[in-house]
């Protein structure tokens, strides 16, 4: 055998040598090691090395960031507790919610048309990176609506939406929470079943509608036809009876004659039940639905974090196809009988009142935009639902303005715009009732529409969710 | 009548160094066609043709014992001297006997015998390609052309031991022998040859009218040949005296590198050779990177900033000693200051990308800036699109 030959067999036989031994070491020897190296940690390191897309706010104030350590990536939320119900979190332990965790492949960039990649990259061996999103809610509107409620020291939501796109401006859940600290707050975060500052309000929270309800009542009076504005009702006590039930005004106050404009306006009770009984369960169930009841509303965030509103009957929804009794559908007419809206719907059917009776399809991100702010995914708003003609719109309007100049919304009289409005009271058992507040402004021209609820109000005319309102919508005007 | 004879060598036209060496000193002829760099074939060629001078054999077994005894010595010289490893040379000699002549061959030169006009090799090349040729694996033609048509399998000097090829041809009236080295038959076809052979009635010319025919056929290797008449029947014109052991007719030039065809090796030996290729090649490489890296650098810009404002830059953003790796593509008029932080970071991240993203990028900054001024809250309600759908947003 001559040299070369001899030469290239031992370092063949060396190279032979070496892949044997390695294999066997890990094969054998780091055996162990491999095996508990669980698949699910090494996916969440994964994750950890993408570099999440920033959450904006419409002003590019950044709500959720990243923090680099150790080659890994962790969310920080320079929002702090502005607006966590929106942008949940996105934690190893505690895993994710809210719009980290609908739009987890867009702040990833997994999703399909976010980042393709080019040969630059690859050579690089750059990491794949997220989108970042840029959310409709305006600071100014948003922060408003949390100190608002937090003044008052009530829980509850406020939901103001852009009436000509259904942009959702302002989301607020009250108790908020700073997701900085979850992991400090977490036992505190979930111990308190009432307060439960985790919990979204504004889209989770099913709560009765009381006399706000009597906006579908009233659409669904006026659409048909069988009453308008001007219908003449006469109320002597106070009360009324139905099919043997009693149906009380507020404090049974008597209103004397007065038409329906009137009964909207004072939230009579006694009318809206006759007004119920007129229609009957099916218009009012029909109503419900052309407004959305029924129906997840599509906003962005996850299923689980958005209610259906409707009739629920022992924690369940229940629709029209059981025949309610008589009784049952006057009490649903004044906002009663087990009927449950999230703030985001009423919110909803109030922008739809404003928008001449078109529902826009609400939506809380704006743009999607690559690294570099290369657009992705514009917002492209839709008219969702249809509900009611721009006539019954426009008469509702006035009902609404006259609900605030003369009638159950007077604390939300300002100078400087016209707000249109329903207020609403439901009473809930073993606390204060929740106060609810339904409008929009400027009323000849709306541009903002709100939902305000207030859980355990202190009086039993829901006053307080009034003023609160009202700021909240001065604050969108900029006024 | 006595023997005529002419030799002429040429160093070609591509090669810096005859390393070919001829003999003509009757009744012994030979050609040596030497290998190994930095003058090392020069030195084995003219030690095989010397010791041949020198030893004068009279019959074929001193002829035998002659080359034997050289081999050692050139293999002695190439091992001790790191210099000279890999030192050899072919020789192809003949010594004209009484009615025979007898020949004694290594490597890859060649002895022909025209004889009636027809022209005959007489030798087998101890050579790669012949070997494949007599195998029946290339063709003739083939072989000519072949890459490694220059590897020979057996020359003098590169084993302590040497093979050498030893036969006997019968001599007829009027024999003409030529001893030439690779230089001429890869060169000129053997039909030329003869033709040149036939055509000539002065060997002197005749030698002359080879070597020019190599010349004019590329010239890419020395070329040396030794025309012998054993029975004079072909005069030897004005031509070459007795006894003159013949060095190419260019001087030798200083050892350098050789590259390009006819580059000759033997396998198991030229290590010397081997690196001064890899070397050039190294090099050649070198450069071909540079060159590339080069190139590629201008094809990547990145955003950064300059003079506070957001600028397009050309290459890397990198300095290599004082030398900086990138230039100011364009300047744009954001001003850094007008940038979120988040945005203001990730320019300054300074990211490789391709022109065209890199405008996209400065378009979105630019753009947005603009869109900011008009931004109203007032006025951020927008009129859904015409085109509306059922479904949602996104």
């Amino acid at each position: 055998m001559n040299k070369p030959i001899r030469r290239l067999f031992i370092v063949t036989v060396l190279m032979f040598a070496s892949l044997a031994g390695m294999l066997g070491y890990h094969q054998v020897v780091q055996a162990q090691r491999l095996a508990e190296n669980p698949y699910n940690t090494r996916k969440v390191f994964a994750q950890m090395r993408i570099e999440r897309g920033l959450i904006l706010m419409r002003d590019k104030s950044e709500l959720s960031a990243n923090r680099l350590e150790d080659d890994l990536y962790y969310r920080t939320y320079p929002g702090g507790d502005l607006a966590p119900h929106v942008t949940g979190y996105s934690d190893v332990t505690y895993g994710q919610t809210g719009l980290e965790r609908s739009r987890n492949d867009y702040l990833t960039g997994t999703a399909d048309e976010v980042e393709l990649f080019t040969i630059l990259d690859t050579i690089l061996g750059r990491e794949k990176r997220g989108a970042d999103l840029r959310l409709t809610l305006v600071p100014e509107v948003q922060r408003e609506a949390l100190d608002q409620l937090r003044s008052i020291g009530k829980n509850g939501a406020v939901v103001v939406l852009e009436v000509k796109t259904g942009a959702v401006v302002a989301m607020v859940s009250s108790p908020s929470y700073d997701p900085n600290l979850l992991e400090a707050n977490w036992e505190q975060l979930n111990a308190d079943p009432v307060a439960a500052p985790l919990f979204n309000r504004a889209t989770q929270e099913i709560a009765t509608p009381g006399s706000s309800f009597k906006l579908i009542t009233t659409a669904a009076a006026l659409e048909t036809g069988a009453f308008k504005p001007d219908s003449k009702f006469d109320d002597t006590k106070g009360s009324i009876d139905i099919y043997g039930n009693t149906i009380n005004n507020y404090r049974t106050l008597p209103f004397g004659k007065h038409d329906l404009a009137d009964a909207f306006a004072q939230s009579i009770n006694t009318t809206y039940a006759q007004v119920g009984d007129e229609l009957g369960q099916e218009t009012l169930f029909e109503y419900m639905k052309r407004f959305g009841l029924y129906e997840r509303p599509p906003l962005e965030l996850p299923e689980d974090e958005v209610a259906v509103s409707g009739r629920y009957e022992a924690g369940k929804l229940a629709g029209p196809e059981k025949q309610l009794d008589p009784v049952q559908v006057a009490w649903m007419a004044i906002g009663q009988e087990n009927l449950q809206v999230t703030p985001l719907q009423m919110a909803m059917i109030a922008q739809a009142i404003g928008n001449g009776g078109e529902m826009m399809a609400p939506y809380l991100i704006d743009t999607i935009s690559d690294y570099h702010g290369t657009i992705i995914r514009q917002a492209d708003p839709k008219v969702w639902k249809t509900p009611i003609d721009s006539s019954t719109a426009a008469e509702l309007t006035e009902m609404m303005i006259m609900t605030v100049e003369e009638g159950t919304g007077s604390k939300a009289q300002t100078s400087k715009t016209q707000i249109a409005a329903k207020t609403g009271t439901a009473e809930v058992e073993g606390r204060g009732p929740n106060a609810w507040f339904v409008g929009f402004a400027p009323a000849e021209d709306p541009k903002y529409a709100i939902a305000v609820l207030v859980e355990d109000a202190p009086d039993e005319s829901g006053a307080i969710a009034v003023p609160l309102a009202r700021d909240v919508l001065l604050a969108a005007l900029g006024l | 009548m006595p023997a005529t004879f002419a030799t002429e060598s040429h160093t070609g036209l591509v090669r810096r160094g005859n390393e070919d060496a001829a003999l003509a000193q009757p009744p012994v002829f030979a050609v040596a066609d030497g290998m190994g760099g930095a003058l090392a074939g020069e030195v084995a060629s003219g030690m095989a043709v010397a010791a041949l001078a020198e030893a004068a054999p009279g019959t074929p077994e001193e002829l035998a014992s002659a080359i034997r005894e050289v081999n050692g010595s050139i293999f002695a010289q190439a091992t001790g001297d790191a210099g000279r490893s890999g030192m050899g040379t072919t020789l192809t000699a003949a010594l004209a006997g009484e009615g025979s002549v007898t020949f004694v061959h290594v490597g890859d030169s060649r002895a022909y015998r025209l004889r009636g006009g027809l022209l005959e090799q007489l030798s087998s090349d101890h050579s790669l390609v012949a070997e494949m040729v007599r195998r029946g694996e290339l063709s003739e033609e083939d072989a000519l052309a072949h890459p490694q048509r220059s590897i020979i399998t057996r020359a003098l000097g590169v084993d302590a031991d040497v093979e050498l090829d030893s036969f006997s041809v019968e001599l007829a009236p009027g024999d003409m022998f030529l001893l030439c080295s690779d230089g001429l038959y890869s060169m000129v076809p053997e039909p030329a040859v003869e033709k040149i052979l036939n055509g000539s009635g002065d060997l002197a010319v005749a030698a002359r009218s080879l070597v020019e025919a190599a010349l004019a056929g590329g010239g890419e290797d020395n070329v040396t040949v030794v025309l012998f008449c054993p029975d004079g029947a072909v005069p030897s014109g004005d031509g070459q005296g007795p006894g003159a052991a013949e060095r190419g007719s260019s001087p030798p030039a200083g050892g350098t590198a050789e590259g390009g065809p006819g580059e000759r090796a033997v396998r198991n030996a030229g290590r010397w050779r081997d690196w001064r290729v890899l070397a050039a090649v190294a090099l050649a490489l070198v450069i071909i990177l540079t060159m590339a890296t080069w190139y590629m650098t201008r094809q990547v810009y990145y955003l950064g900033a300059s003079e506070g404002r957001v600028s397009i830059f050309q290459g890397l953003p990198l300095e290599v000693g004082p030398v900086s790796l990138s230039s100011l593509y364009r300047q744009s008029d954001v001003s850094l200051d007008d940038l979120e932080p988040f945005e203001r970071e990730r320019v300054l991240r300074e990211e490789l990308t391709s022109l065209e993203a890199a405008e996209e990028m400065l378009q979105n900054y630019s753009g947005r800036q603009g869109a900011e001024a008009g931004t109203d809250r007032e006025d951020a309600g927008r009129r859904p699109s015409a085109t509306t759908a059922t479904g949602t947003g996104f």
